[in-house]
């Protein structure tokens, strides 16, 4: 989540119209920005489309990106705003054909018993995001998944320090529930 | 609250601030109890999973980003082509404009030898009352 020179040349490059170079710069930080909008929307053709946007809203204020944060986590601000408002859009539609307004767009989670694969578990933790509010899972990808400070966090939601800190206790005491039943 | 339930959150905060003297004291006493010592495990356990998820976006993923990107400059250049072909008119029509004049000059200096008002007017054969009448009385020379 540093700044380095690579970032910096690539950055450079990329203002000078140089496409290959912002290839370079969406390969450096995909990972990151699936991450961020696939913890927040879940594994869904959707999450795809959101990520494109993140990058191409990068693409068009390169101008104005100044490095005064860190390039990554400018890249997950936008990442994180997309996901919220998609998130928003999704309740909208969902309001308008489901009575219950429950989001249906996240797989759905079998629980067999067996010792959890990678999949699985990435699934367990799906299922667990998608008990929480919008604000809480923003907290728990944020802190808990991409590893940002509980600090950096609150500056990339625009929250407090408080807020975050008590989001992160609600949340995951949620989470611990859901997740009980599944021996980790 | 109840005493436990404050020293559950206080369990929870120990893994994102740091606790002060008081806090950590309370808390170590605390998970002497093995209940909340397998609480901790599992919150431990929990956070340790939610580290190492990651997803990814599909395999052609930034081929897509970079082709929208070139669709989306290619839709700017289509929109800014008819400004563009004005552009490229006008700049013809001044070259051809200011090549007219100079030409017009040139045949000018060679024929009358000099470049003055009068030569360009055509008016350096006239006397200055012949001039006057000549722009006053339309039929001067009838």
């Amino acid at each position: 989540m540093k700044k380095d020179a690579g970032d910096l040349q690539l950055l450079e490059m990329a203002r000078k119209g140089d496409h290959r170079a912002f290839a370079g710069i969406v390969e450096r930080y995909k990972g990151m920005v699936a991450n961020v909008v696939k913890g927040m929307l879940g594994d869904v053709p959707e999450a795809d489309d959101v990520g494109q946007e993140v990058f191409i809203r990068f693409y068009h204020s390169l101008e104005r990106f100044r490095g005064e944060s860190a390039l990554g986590t400018y890249l997950t601000r936008i990442a994180i705003n997309l996901s919220l408002n998609a998130l928003k859009r999704r309740k909208r539609t969902l309001s308008l054909h489901n009575e219950d307004g429950e989001e249906q767009r996240w797989p759905e989670v079998s629980d067999e018993g067996r010792p959890m694969e990678r999949r699985e578990a990435r699934e367990l933790v799906e299922k667990a995001l998608r008990q929480l509010d919008e604000g809480y899972r923003a907290v728990v990808v944020l802190r808990l998944i991409e590893g940002y400070s509980t600090k950096e966090t609150a500056e990339i939601l625009g929250i407090p320090l408080g807020t975050v800190l008590s989001r992160l206790a609600r949340a995951q005491k949620k989470m611990k529930e859901t997740l009980s039943d599944t021996k980790l | 609250m109840n005493a436990k339930e404050k020293i559950r959150n206080l369990l929870y905060a120990s893994f994102d601030r740091e606790l002060d003297e008081d806090e950590r004291r309370i808390l170590e006493k605390a998970l002497q109890d093995p209940e909340l010592r397998a609480e901790a495990d599992e919150l431990k356990n929990m956070r340790r999973l939610l580290a190492d998820t990651s997803w990814e976006f599909g395999e052609d993923f930034t081929a897509r980003v970079t082709q929208r990107i070139a669709q989306e400059e290619k839709g700017k250049v289509v929109e800014m082509e008819p400004e563009r072909q004005f552009l490229s008119v006008f700049r013809k029509m001044a070259i051809a404009g200011v090549a007219a004049v100079f030409l017009l000059l040139l045949s000018i200096y060679f024929t009358s030898g000099s470049l003055s008002k009068e030569t360009i007017f055509g008016t350096e054969n006239f006397s200055e009352d012949e001039l006057v009448s000549y722009l006053l009385y339309e039929d001067f020379n009838e």
